[in-house]
């Protein structure tokens, strides 16, 4: 089954192309590595399939929608189904962990009831099994702020385990941290610890990180797609083309 | 050195310190020539009494009974402000979400409500007071209201301005993953704009509790109610007592506000937070709020009546003519009242600050620190010493503050109108006795602003005028005020915004302006004129909005 489908996907600033003739198939399951200099399009192209940039030419089919025709109720139910993770977090710190992980499923939650969460927390069990996973179950009643950067790190990936998506993606979730928990994160999320897979499109600057986890990596150049293999045939001549000034 | 080596002097253009020197010299100028100076402004006849109001500074009414009455209308005045604030709060909030770009979008309803929100701002408290009590009698309900619905605007622009300053990123992440929006409002914004909303409260709570004294001068009740009795009656010694009283009152509302603000203690926040709302029922109960008068028959009649008689909004029987002189009279009085007010306020806003800086806390100079011309670049200034160094010069300081402290707070917490009862006293009527009540009064909230100014800024550069050998005042002028100077003056102006429509304060009790023409047609029961000049009146607020904002830009 197609996870997501782009078609001729292009998307325009202004008069810079940040996206020009993309085709692209990634089917479930899948653990892709977007990779590719600063200003590729690799942010883009995640936007597009997030539904946050609606493209300027072409058909963006996630998930069995075409996105161009959703709207309201099914716009929202469609969101449910997709995890956000960016490199900044969007982390509340000044929130308990507990309350970080539940807004992972704010989508099916009532406002009424997410109001009455944030007094007395609901879902704990759920919210407490998310933790679990990624070893924080200790910290379900710290203070945000209070955890060092890893941690943090580590509730954006229970808070996406706690929405239970089809799909991630994740935008450059490893550019803060150190080598060993870029490795652990970039684990977790082509690997989730769950019974429920997902299929998940991550983008990274160490293309180490993205041969050692992805099943594929696909190279950005300019706003084109300009390598798509398996993670085991991708040569380091390829890759040091991908960062090479110049066209 | 040889001088002739040197061809010219360096001239020095017109920079912006020396054009805003200019213009503020050319406003006040214009102003006092306005008011008029000469035989015709000081009464030497009232002298007499002017006097024995001070010499009953020490010895207020003492008796059991007068003091009972005092505390009662303390907390009257205290409970207006509660419930004044929490409206205020309730208005502020409902009208951030639909003002907040963020929530409403930037399209024509956003626009719309913007403006619908600026008309209750420009009109001031005792403007919508002297008109609900048209419909409401002298009920709590008017006091209530005249605090919140001008403050509710106020904190619904502020709370707005703030939601749209804040990280969106959580919030959109939210959404994107589904969220409804108001739940991404509570997880993904609210928590983190919660301190400064929780801060700008408290700051709320402590104008609401001057306002609610000077709403009870013109017959709301409380402190200022009293207060404007006693005057009337000429009874100083009681006048003192009630000053006294709101004195407290104003000073412990500035300092919990103070404190919460600085705070950066979760528990002091949380435990303020607590305690004001457990105030609201306790006040709703002390002044009887009956909140049902709101959808009564006689309000609806009465509201009826009053909207009949407002609309069309004209002009009085004397025309443009009086309209416009009143107005010109209104800027000439806001003008000299924020010179006065600003220049009393930095002299003694400095004193009342605490020394900041590492160098002249406790009092001592670069010699007591063995600095010595033979080794001036090694020396590092050590961490202040508790005030265990020189103990006499920061006990005599200490003092010196607090006197000076105590003088800002009798500035700001006796209302304006009773400072303008008293300068009637030794000004003939004219616009000077109103111009000096409000500069008083601005003088106390200005001194205060200033002093948080003083303290909040940057140690270094004071430090480094200090080792030079700058004495006090020199380091004042060549590194506090540097340093605080684009935050004082912004604060000046916009001081100077809320004095035009604090004209109307002084002017109701007969000082002049716009506002006392609002009170001669209120006399005459003509509200359709009354509504003319309070238009006049914002349209002069919104223009001096205007040019504050224009030199703002300039100058900060």
């Amino acid at each position: 089954m197609t996870a997501v489908h782009l078609n001729g996907v292009g998307v325009r600033y202004g008069s810079a192309d940040a996206l020009v003739g993309v085709d692209l198939k990634i089917a479930s399951g899948e653990c892709v590595a977007l990779v590719g200099s600063s200003g590729a399009g690799k942010s883009t192209m995640l936007g597009v399939i997030a539904g946050l940039i609606s493209p300027t030419e072409g058909a963006v089919e996630v998930l069995g929608h075409d996105l161009a025709g959703l709207g309201g109720r099914r716009l929202r139910e469609h969101r449910r189904r997709v995890a956000m993770v960016s490199q900044q977090l969007d982390l509340v710190l000044s929130l308990m962990t507990i309350h970080n992980v539940n807004a992972g499923y704010l989508g099916q939650w009532s406002s009424a009831r997410a109001l009455a969460s944030l007094i007395h927390p609901r879902g704990r069990a759920e919210a407490a099994a998310a933790l679990t996973q990624v070893g924080l179950e200790d910290r379900i009643f710290s203070r945000t702020d209070n955890l060092s950067g890893g941690e943090r790190q580590r509730v954006a990936v229970a808070r996406v385990l706690r929405q239970g998506p089809d799909l991630v993606l994740a935008d450059e979730p490893t550019s803060s941290v150190d080598p060993r928990l870029s490795d652990e994160v970039m684990g977790l999320l082509c690997r989730p610890p769950t019974d429920k897979p997902w299929t998940s499109i991550v983008s990274v600057h160490d293309p180490d990180l993205a041969r050692k986890h992805a099943g594929r990596i696909i190279g950005l150049r300019h706003g084109r797609v300009a390598l798509d293999t398996s993670s085991g045939d991708v040569s380091d001549e390829d890759l040091a083309k991908l960062y090479q000034d110049g066209s | 050195m040889d001088m002739t080596a040197i061809k010219s002097t360096p001239k020095l253009g017109w920079t912006v310190r020396r054009r805003l020197v200019v213009v503020a010299l050319a406003a006040l100028g214009w102003a006092v020539g306005w008011a008029g100076v000469g035989d015709g402004v000081v009464n030497t006849g009232g002298i007499s009494g002017f006097g024995r109001f001070w010499a009953a500074v020490f010895n207020p009414e003492l008796g059991g009974e007068f003091v009972r009455l005092t505390i009662e209308a303390t907390a009257v005045t205290l409970s207006f402000a509660v419930l004044g604030t929490a409206l205020t709060l309730l208005i502020g909030v409902i009208g951030a979400v639909a003002v907040s770009e963020l929530v409403a979008g930037n399209g024509v309803a956003w626009r719309l409500s913007r403006f619908v929100l600026a008309v209750p701002r420009s009109i001031h408290e005792i403007l919508w007071a002297v008109l609900l009590v048209q419909v409401f009698g002298f009920d709590p309900l008017v006091a209530v209201l005249a605090i919140g619905v001008p403050f509710g605007a106020v904190a619904a622009k502020v709370f707005a301005e703030t939601i749209d300053a804040a990280d969106h990123a959580p919030y959109r992440a939210l959404r994107a993953s589904g969220a409804p929006a108001l739940s991404a409002f509570f997880y993904g914004l609210l928590p983190n704009v919660r301190g400064e909303l929780v801060s700008y409260s408290f700051y709320r709570f402590e104008c609401s509790i001057r306002s609610a004294a000077v709403l009870g001068v013109i017959g709301a009740g409380g402190l200022g109610f009293q207060l404007d009795l006693s005057f009337e009656t000429l009874r100083y010694h009681e006048i003192w007592t009630l000053i006294a009283a709101l004195m407290i009152l104003s000073g412990v509302a500035d300092w919990w506000s103070s404190t919460v603000r600085r705070t950066t203690s979760r528990r002091v926040s949380r435990t303020s937070t607590v305690v004001a709302l457990a105030l609201i029922p306790l006040s709703w109960f002390w002044v009887k709020l009956d909140v049902s008068t709101l959808w009564s028959s006689r309000t609806r009649r009465l509201g009826a009546d009053l909207v009949s008689d407002i609309f069309p909004p004209r002009l009085g029987p004397d025309g443009w003519g009086e309209l416009i002189e009143a107005s010109i009279d209104t800027v000439a009085m806001s003008i000299i009242a924020v010179v006065f007010a600003a220049g009393g306020g930095l002299l003694l806003g400095a004193i009342a600050a605490r020394r900041t800086g590492n160098v002249g806390r406790s009092g001592f100079a670069a010699a007591d620190l063995g600095i010595s011309p033979g080794h001036g670049l090694e020396f590092e200034p050590e961490p202040a010493q508790p005030a265990s160094s020189g103990p006499k010069s920061s006990v005599a300081a200490g003092l010196g503050r607090l006197v000076v402290r105590l003088v800002l707070l009798l500035a700001r917490a006796v209302p304006a109108p009773i400072w303008a009862f008293l300068m009637v006293l030794i000004l003939f009527p004219g616009l000077w006795p109103g111009a000096v009540a409000l500069g008083i009064y601005n003088l106390g909230v200005l001194g205060r602003l200033y002093s948080e100014v003083i303290e909040e800024r940057q140690a270094g550069p004071t430090d480094a005028v200090v080792l030079v050998g700058a004495g006090r005042v020199q380091s004042f002028f060549y590194a506090v005020v540097p340093t605080a100077g684009p935050r004082l003056i912004s604060l000046t102006l916009y001081r100077w915004e809320v004095i035009v429509r604090e004209t109307v304060v002084v002017g109701v009790v007969g000082a002049g302006g716009l506002g006392q023409l609002i009170n001669e047609h209120l006399a005459a029961r003509d509200f359709a004129a009354v509504v003319g000049a309070i238009g006049a009146l914002i349209v002069i607020s919104l223009s001096i909005d205007v040019i504050s904002a224009r030199l703002r830009r300039e100058f900060v």
